[in-house]
């Protein structure tokens, strides 16, 4: 019985039905199925669907749907997590946004969807960051990762930026920096001194997993 | 600064040669220019200081795709300068046409951004929210403020053809096509969203802008002096299309086949701006739209040289010059790549040279002016 209800919440985020999810979620916890347990066949769901993208056998549609499908179960789940008490494996925290000058979003959101489907806890703060915004954001939440998205040639040396503030402030050894978005290349993340690079939303969180040797 | 063929003091456009050019009918000794968008943070230091005039802000800076221009009595003296300034600028910079785009009022959820482009102080420009829309529901889009096409609409239009120098053409389109604009009133996600759980809002929403470009066509086609239709809408990005092939077959693609018949039953070519990796759909535009011309090119995603060995026979390729290169490359190393462009693309006709997307806000002048320059010196 349990089991059927974890299967048919997983197939209702492969089939991206949010309203199902959600009342699956709730069943879930009517049924006292363990919420860690609904956590990862929902994230497994989610992976499953970056990896068939990362092949090329989905499309951009079919993760942002199975993202919301997820996330709109997600808050049920995690709700009783935290009345239990329960400890949430995290795999680290990461902090993620598209640069200064750069309102290109949909890959970062992508981003940060995998990223939370791999483990990670996620907090997205959005387009047009600036680096102020960033290192703030990675002191309050103690970020294990920085990644930041930039789409245009003009944007992509805001993330230069933010890696000498890091520096200044003694960040940089704390926080590990990866790097993405449409115009930026392997050799241009060696050059300002990013820690990873990876052209693809789901190659991010699997590079994020080797940053943290996780 | 370099001394530059460009501005040049008495052109001599021939739009009729450009179209022969992009027909294949002629092949020149070296291909003309062309251009999509061109940003104000390069036309107003050419217009000042190398053209010795007057920079005019229209009132409509703000609204990206979906404003509209002040025409009241009061307003419309600045209205014509600034059209003189557009037609003056395109003269001047060696282009056969004038090409200028205005947007019906589809007002959607902006997001202001600063522009971090050097030397673009003080500007914010507007773009979609990507997370939420404004269309969301059936009641959203029962509620939404459709507009309805006046003769304002081309005002701007009207103008251009009435002041057009001897042998210049103009290029227009709706500004944002039908996709565009659906993300922009329905903002990706939600499209997303939309397109599997609710397919006949989807559709409802689409037809609706659909039909909207399609009447402001037949009005821009009614305009003697427009030389053709190069409509912008972006369907990929630098992987992939950003929504599936057989989604587009289904909802997009058929218009622009509508958009096309339009033009063609006025003797006139359509072209099509479409950013990204777009191979899935390319047969099907050139097959079945129908289109004559495409535009919007990137190196390493979609390249001019791919597109020249793939479809450079079937279709003419506009643009080209991948805009990562053009704003960082040092301007000895970027006439050596536009030459290389040149020597590939030009070969056979039907090609034009100008920025891959546009010339944006963070373009230097002079990558701008030498991209110009080793164009009309090749
Ligand atoms: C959609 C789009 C827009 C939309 C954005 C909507 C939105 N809210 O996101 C709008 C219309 C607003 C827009 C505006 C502009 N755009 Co635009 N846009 C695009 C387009 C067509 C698709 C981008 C996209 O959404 N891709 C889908 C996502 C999934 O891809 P992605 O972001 O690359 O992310 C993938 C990977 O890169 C990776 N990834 C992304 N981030 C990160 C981060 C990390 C850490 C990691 C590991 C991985 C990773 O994961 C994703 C999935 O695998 C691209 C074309 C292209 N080739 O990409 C142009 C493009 C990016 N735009 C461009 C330009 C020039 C502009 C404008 C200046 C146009 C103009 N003249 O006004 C403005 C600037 C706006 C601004 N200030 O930011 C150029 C940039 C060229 C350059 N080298 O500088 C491009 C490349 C178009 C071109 N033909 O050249 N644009």
């Amino acid at each position: 019985m349990s089991n059927e209800i974890l299967e048919n919440l997983k197939k209702a985020i492969l089939e991206y039905e949010s309203e199902k999810a959600a009342n699956l979620a709730r069943e879930a916890l009517e049924k006292k199925i363990d919420p860690a347990k609904a956590l990862n066949v929902m994230t497994e769901a989610v992976r499953q669907v970056g990896d068939g993208f990362g092949r090329g056998e989905l499309w951009l549609p079919d993760l942002v749907g199975a993202a919301d499908a997820m996330q709109s179960a997600m808050p049920i789940i995690q709700k009783e997590i935290e009345r239990k008490g329960m400890k949430v494996e995290t795999l680290g925290v990461v902090v993620v946004g598209t640069v200064f000058g750069d309102i290109h979003s949909i890959g970062k959101t992508m981003v940060c969807t995998l990223l939370a489907a791999e483990g990670f806890t996620v907090y997205d703060l959005g387009v047009n960051v600036t680096a102020e915004k960033f290192i703030e954001a990675v002191k309050k939440y103690k970020a294990d990762i920085l990644a930041m998205s930039a789409l245009m040639t003009m944007t992509a040396p805001e993330q230069r930026k933010v890696i000498a503030i890091l520096k200044k402030e003694n960040l940089r050894d704390k926080v590990k920096v990866m790097v993405g978005g449409g115009s930026l290349t392997e050799e241009f993340a060696k050059n300002i001194g990013a820690d990873g690079y990876d052209p693809t939303a789901p190659g991010g969180a699997k590079l994020a997993r080797r940053l943290l040797n996780k | 600064m370099t001394k530059f063929k460009v501005p040049i003091e008495k052109p001599k456009p021939d739009i009729n040669r450009f179209l022969d050019i992009m027909k294949g009918k002629i092949i020149p000794d070296k291909p003309p220019l062309v251009e999509y968008l061109i940003d104000d943070a390069l036309m107003k230091p050419i217009l000042e200081n190398m053209l010795g005039r007057k920079w005019v802000e229209t009132s409509d800076k703000i609204d990206y795709m979906g404003g509209q221009m002040d025409f009241s009595k009061e307003n419309i003296k600045t209205v014509n300068a600034w059209l003189d300034n557009q037609i003056a600028f395109w003269y001047h910079m060696g282009y056969d046409f004038v090409r200028v785009e205005a947007s019906l009022t589809l007002p959607a959820i902006s997001l202001k951004v600063a522009d971090t482009a050097k030397g673009v102080k003080g500007v914010t420009r507007a773009w979609q929210d990507e997370t939420k829309g404004v269309i969301r529901s059936w009641d959203d889009f029962e509620k939404y403020p459709w507009p309805k096409i006046t003769e304002n609409d081309f005002y701007i239009h009207r103008y251009i053809c009435d002041h057009l120098p001897d042998g210049m053409g103009f290029i227009s389109c709706h500004a944002g096509g039908v996709y565009e604009h659906l993300s922009r009133l329905m903002s990706y996600e939600g499209l997303c969203y939309t397109l599997y759980d609710d397919p006949a809002l989807f559709k409802a929403v689409t037809d609706k802008i659909g039909g909207l470009i399609y009447e402001y066509d037949k009005h821009l086609l009614e305009l003697d002096k427009l030389t053709l239709i190069l409509q912008g809408d972006d369907y990929g990005y630098s992987e992939q299309v950003l929504i599936p092939p057989e989604d587009i077959r289904k909802y997009f693609l058929p218009w622009h086949k509508k958009y096309a018949q339009l033009s063609h039953e006025k003797g006139k070519p359509y072209y099509l701006h479409c950013c990204g990796k777009v191979d899935a759909i390319m047969e099907d535009l050139i097959n079945d739209v129908k289109i004559d011309g495409k535009h919007s090119f990137q190196d390493g995603v979609a390249s001019i040289f791919d597109a020249k060995k793939l479809y450079g026979d079937r279709i003419c390729l506009l643009g080209g010059v991948d805009m990562d290169k053009l704003a960082r490359y040092e301007p000895e190393n970027l006439r050596k790549y536009i030459r290389q462009i040149i020597n590939k693309c030009a070969p056979g006709g039907k090609f034009a040279i100008g920025a891959g997307n546009s010339i944006s806000s963070y373009i230097p002048v002079e990558n701008y002016l030498t991209m110009c320059d080793t164009a009309l010196t090749y």
